[in-house]
């Protein structure tokens, strides 16, 4: 054959599979366009409704009760919504439309988490249905069955626990607190001394609050305050306390000193909590992940059968504090069951009723990462699941974590600002907080959420304020310090001052289960 | 004969393979780089205006330029979803099923570019809460696409291909300044 008839037939061969090649080669570069597109739209989803509830939380003084939380949330599941369809490029559809390629969305708190998912209703006809509801909200509990004693830990993203149940089948107690090693502290009249060094004193503190004036213009202010039963007391310069209540001031008869005991109070009371806990054996036997009980309350778990750590035996080996301690590591794993659980249980009935829905494909959990769930175990965050949309030849599956670092939920070890003398607010780590504070400077510290902005609605206009209205530091606040906050580190001076703060903070945190707290 | 008629085949086939094939692979990357301007060109427009609160003349001008400088021509569709209810309250009705529920209010680029224009900073402020996307189609046929319709033709209005999309909630209030 000529080398043209070659060429020819060569080229007859090769130009339809050069072509089909290139075609396929685009569908699939299409594909990851489209769903890293679609990525992008959920972590931007994601984020705005992390911005939403802390923009909602924060300027709500109610945002620790129960249903006012769960308005908020409500809202922030709303705003992740809207800005979905924005990102998707359908910024006019309604939530319905998208609705059914979300198959949860996960609030995680400080003591437990929602989740968004459908579930069955039934309406005023008596017609069932399925649609979107946020359910109510779980604790991270697990239940201990140990011979008589049945007892349920409920956990926190902290030290702090709740323990309820029966102790050798007759004494029913209900008990909660911050586990502390007991070691760790000596106690005395007016001042607590941890680790043998550091002294945690009343202090003074004070901060900027916005109030109607006697002409009812809306003023901000800076007075001195304490807490008297978790509430902010302020100071007058007649010597007089009030409360502040919508922007009024309200007299109260308090009469005792100026200076704030909380974090004395905090170390007292997680020092008897964690002394009673002590006198227990009953329950620290109890309390070991070999006789944890699955939310069927029959069955064990499998991954603890041979798992003998004396959870709430405390010791310095067992520090709750810290991360690697046996508390801590049962803690996060109980975390993660509870979560998977509930979750799977969620995208069960999801499925199980996705026709219901408006959609029929078939929704897999994906499976987090370990980065992730680290996330999830150690801060405030929003976990958003979506699935079913066309991505080309395949289904999209895929979920977006945000964080949220600035609430009044948990104060977590970073949480805490420092105040200098010279108008600036500090990271703990920072050195020119060191320089200052081993000047002489007199520092105060204050949790994080307290120096960003705050609205309040008066006059039918909308103002805005800083309860503390300093500077941040160029070296640490504004251009973030890379340094891990490490503190046994810290200055001797500083680390008295961060403890001090951040008992007081976490002392003062709402919770709902302050009544089963030992004053 | 057959000789010549299978030569000028050969040299049909030679000329496509090596001027036509190259000149489509190049303007598709050309589209390409087009779509990745115009792709990051939206977002830190949009970004901008999420940051600053504010819709300037000035940024406005400045990214229809930048767009301008692939050389194609484009759609832009900005929408301004202005949230007419404090976010605080939430609720202005007050029936169960509403709790919760943003109200929002739409504004379109025709309403944008004229509120630019009308105002005497040439600034539109947006506030917290609002919400923002911009959209921009090519309107033009660029070469890789009159390329790729030579050999299958795509009709219909939606035949652009270099499209972006971004958008997202205002994250702070803008002022006039």
């Amino acid at each position: 054959m000529k080398l043209q008839n070659m060429t020819v037939i060569f080229s007859i061969i090769i130009i339809p599979i050069t072509l089909i090649l290139s075609a396929y080669i685009g569908t699939q570069i299409d594909i990851a366009v489209l769903q890293q597109r679609y990525d992008t739209a959920l972590l931007d989803a994601t984020h705005d409704s992390v911005v939403a509830f802390e923009l909602n939380t924060m300027n709500n003084n109610y945002s620790s009760n129960a249903d006012s939380i769960r308005r908020d949330i409500k809202a922030t599941i709303n705003t992740f919504f809207s800005s979905l369809a924005i990102g998707l490029g359908i910024s006019g559809a309604s939530s319905t439309q998208i609705i059914p390629y979300i198959p949860a969305i996960v609030f995680t708190m400080y003591d437990g988490y929602y989740i968004y998912s459908p579930h069955e209703y039934i309406d005023e006809q008596g017609n069932t249905g399925y649609r979107h509801i946020l359910k109510p909200y779980i604790y991270y509990a697990t239940r201990y069955v140990n011979g008589s004693t049945d007892i349920v830990v409920n956990y926190s993203l902290d030290n702090y626990i709740t323990i309820y149940g029966y102790v050798n089948g007759t004494q029913y107690i209900s008990k909660s607190g911050y586990l502390i090693d007991i070691n760790r502290v000596q106690i005395s009249d007016n001042e607590v001394i941890l680790d043998n060094n550091i002294k945690i004193q009343k202090e003074n503190l004070k901060e900027n609050i916005a109030i109607k004036d006697s002409n009812n213009n809306i003023v901000y202010k800076e007075y001195p305050y304490k807490y008297v039963n978790n509430k902010k007391v302020y100071k007058e310069a007649d010597g007089r306390f009030f409360m502040l209540n919508n922007l009024e001031k309200i007299y109260t008869t308090i009469q005792e000193g100026d200076e704030d005991d909380s974090a004395i109070k905090y170390y007292k009371e997680a020092y008897n909590f964690s002394r009673w806990l002590k006198s227990q054996p009953e329950i620290i036997n109890a309390v070991i992940p070999k006789n944890a009980i699955k939310s069927d309350n029959i069955s064990k778990y499998d991954e603890f059968q041979n798992d003998n750590r004396r959870i709430l035996d405390i010791s310095s080996n067992n520090n709750p504090e810290l991360a690697f301690s046996n508390f801590t590591q049962h803690k996060r794993e109980i975390m993660k069951i509870s979560i998977q659980e509930n979750l799977n249980n969620a995208i069960a009935v999801y499925n199980k009723h996705s026709a219901a829905l408006g959609t029929n494909s078939n929704f897999q959990l994906p499976i987090l990462k370990e980065t992730d769930w680290e996330k999830i175990l150690t801060n405030v965050n929003i976990v958003s699941f979506m699935q079913g949309m066309p991505v080309a030849t395949k289904i999209y599956n895929n979920y977006a974590i945000a964080t949220s670092t600035n609430n009044k939920q948990y104060i977590s070890p970073t949480g805490i600002n420092f105040v200098d003398n010279q108008n600036t607010y500090h990271k703990p780590n920072c050195p020119i907080l060191k320089t200052n504070i081993n000047n002489g400077a007199n520092i105060q510290a204050y949790k994080k959420v307290d120096f960003t902005k705050h609205r309040i609605d008066g006059d039918n206009k909308i103002h805005y304020y800083y309860k503390h209205s300093e500077y941040g530091c160029y070296q640490c606040i504004i251009n973030s310090l890379n340094e891990e906050l490490e503190i046994s580190n810290l200055d001797i001076k500083i680390k008295r001052i961060y403890y001090q703060s951040l008992a007081r903070e976490r002392y003062n945190l709402d919770r709902v289960t302050k009544m089963l707290e030992d004053k | 004969m057959g000789d010549t008629l299978i030569t000028i085949v050969a040299i049909f086939l030679a000329a496509t393979l090596m001027f036509v094939f190259p000149l489509v692979s190049i303007s598709e990357r050309n589209d390409d780089i087009s779509q990745l301007g115009v792709q990051t060109a939206t977002v830190e427009f949009v970004d901008n205006i999420r940051t600053t609160g504010k819709i300037t003349q000035t940024n406005y001008d400045a990214y229809v330029q930048r767009l301008a400088t692939t050389g194609n021509s484009y759609d832009i569709e900005m929408e301004v979803k202005v949230l007419d209810e404090n976010p605080g309250k939430k609720t202005a009705q007050t029936t169960q099923d509403k709790i919760g529920e943003n109200i929002y209010y739409s504004e379109f680029t025709s309403q944008i570019e004229q509120k630019l224009r009308e105002s005497t900073t040439n600034t539109m402020t947006l506030k917290e809460g609002d919400m923002i996307s911009v959209n921009v189609k090519n309107t033009n046929t660029t070469i890789g696409q009159m390329l790729k319709n030579f050999f299958y033709s795509i009709s219909g209005n939606d035949s652009y291909k270099i499209a972006a999309q971004h958008g997202g909630v205002v994250m702070t209030n803008g002022n006039n300044r």
